[in-house]
């Protein structure tokens, strides 16, 4: 995988609220002058829970870190400790969504394309670049690849029900049904016939 | 404050209409461009006859009977996706009657304690009110409907609390009503015999592509508000 992301603006931290209403209590998130924190728990199929922990940093990179533990307590350093209450297994695959953008291709060359990207995550994010490989994107996506053409983007952890926990992202094209020309005419012709019909009918 | 956890949440799209249940099968989504062949192959069929479609897989979920259209989503990474999806069914149903849409955001909640689940009206309704009329009276479900706040269609916001059937919990819902059938900004196309009126189904994909964000937006913050009251 090769993205690269141009972030405009460093990331969001999860109010309390977000994190409580997900079944952990946070209890204390002392900031780092040179981190700032995305938190998201999530649930494995094993009976303990499992918190992703992601951090952007002022250089602009971005690092994912999957913590899973059977204590109740998940203490990232000196940054931040994190309680978890009360976790049930899941019993269906799950793809927990950590960052999610909506993309609009501005330029393709022969392996690559760039694309604008608005983060669907964090609405008051500005708009960012993002140039993204040809090869990530599925096969049947691949013809509806053209300037203009929108996308999403989706990164997050992949849960199978076996337990195992897999770092994914995906890209998805907009599929919107296509009328073609040829089918309009048709239409319109049938209706000019069906008009044609019934005013002769009633002429009769 | 009750310690409790959000055990799922879905989205979906209710919509009212006259439909032909048996078009809703993978071929057709595929051959009308809305899906990709790869999830053509993923989605199962439960059923698809004359009265009633029913079309899953891992994320998505398809009901369709004569008169009602669901469909649902269970991961927020499809949220958009899925989205689409209704919106093109209704580029291509652009003339199918319908009267109405609802988008619904729901969650099922988790009580550590049992005490605090069969408490949970408590935040909502006043059971002392209800002494006088009833013996130990148990909230069951709430069901409050209010105008909307935020967009420029006829409708209503619907929040429904009740115990959930999936978990031992409580079942939150927030419904997003479009009542097109009645808002001017939509030409009637059809009546029933029994009055009912109907608008263009391409009305539905307008509403999806113009306001889901808006609508989104403001089911998740009521839903989150409820949670946090519980």
């Amino acid at each position: 995988m090769s993205h690269t992301l141009a972030v405009s603006e460093t990331s969001q931290v999860l109010e309390n609220k977000e994190i409580q209403s997900n079944g952990a209590e946070l209890n204390s998130l002392a900031s780092n002058s040179s981190e700032q924190f995305i938190l998201s728990l999530v649930e494995s199929s094993s009976t303990s829970g499992s918190l992703v922990y992601t951090t952007k940093t002022s250089d602009e990179s971005i690092s994912h870190k999957i913590l899973v533990k059977d204590e109740d307590v998940f203490d990232l350093g000196s940054a931040s400790k994190i309680s978890i209450a009360n976790l049930k297994p899941r019993t269906r695959n799950y793809f927990e969504t950590v960052q999610k953008w909506e993309g609009r291709v501005d330029t393709i060359s022969q392996d690559k394309f760039l694309a604008t990207i608005t983060d669907l995550t964090n609405k008051n994010l500005n708009d960012g670049t993002a140039e993204i490989d040809i090869d990530e994107i599925e096969e049947d996506d691949r013809v509806l690849l053209k300037k203009g053409a929108i996308f999403y983007w989706i990164v997050g952890y992949y849960f199978n029900v076996d337990g195992t926990l897999l770092s994914s992202s995906f890209i998805k094209f907009r599929r919107l049904p296509k009328v073609s020309d040829a089918y309009t005419k048709n239409l319109e012709l049938r209706a000019k016939e069906l008009f044609k019909n019934a005013f002769s009918k009633l002429a009769e | 404050m009750p310690r409790k956890s959000v055990k799922s949440e879905i989205l979906s799209f209710v919509a009212l209409g006259s439909f032909n249940p048996q078009i809703f099968h993978p071929a057709w989504l595929l051959k009308e461009g809305i899906i990709s062949p790869k999830d053509a192959d993923a989605i199962e069929v439960k059923i698809n006859s004359r009265n009633i479609s029913v079309l899953s897989n891992s994320w998505l979920g398809v009901e369709a009977r004569d008169l009602i259209l669901k469909v649902t989503v269970n991961q927020k990474a499809y949220y958009e996706i899925v989205r689409d999806i209704v919106g093109g069914i209704f580029q291509v149903l652009n003339n199918t009657p319908v009267r109405a849409l609802g988008i619904n955001n729901s969650a099922n909640v988790s009580f550590e304690k049992q005490s605090d689940r069969v408490n949970v009206g408590a935040g909502f309704i006043n059971l002392d009110n209800w002494e006088s009329l009833l013996k130990d009276p148990q909230f069951n479900q709430i069901v409050v409907q209010g105008t909307k706040k935020s967009d420029k269609y006829k409708g209503y916001q619907r929040i429904t609390i009740q115990p959930s059937i999936e978990i031992e919990g409580i079942f939150i819902d927030v419904n997003d009503h479009f009542e097109l059938d009645s808002d001017p900004q939509f030409e009637v196309v059809w009546t029933d015999k029994d009055g009912i009126k109907y608008v263009k189904g391409e009305n539905i994909s307008k509403i999806l592509f113009d306001n889901f964000k808006t609508s989104i937006d403001g089911n998740l913050e009521t839903l989150s508000s409820v949670i946090e009251r519980l």
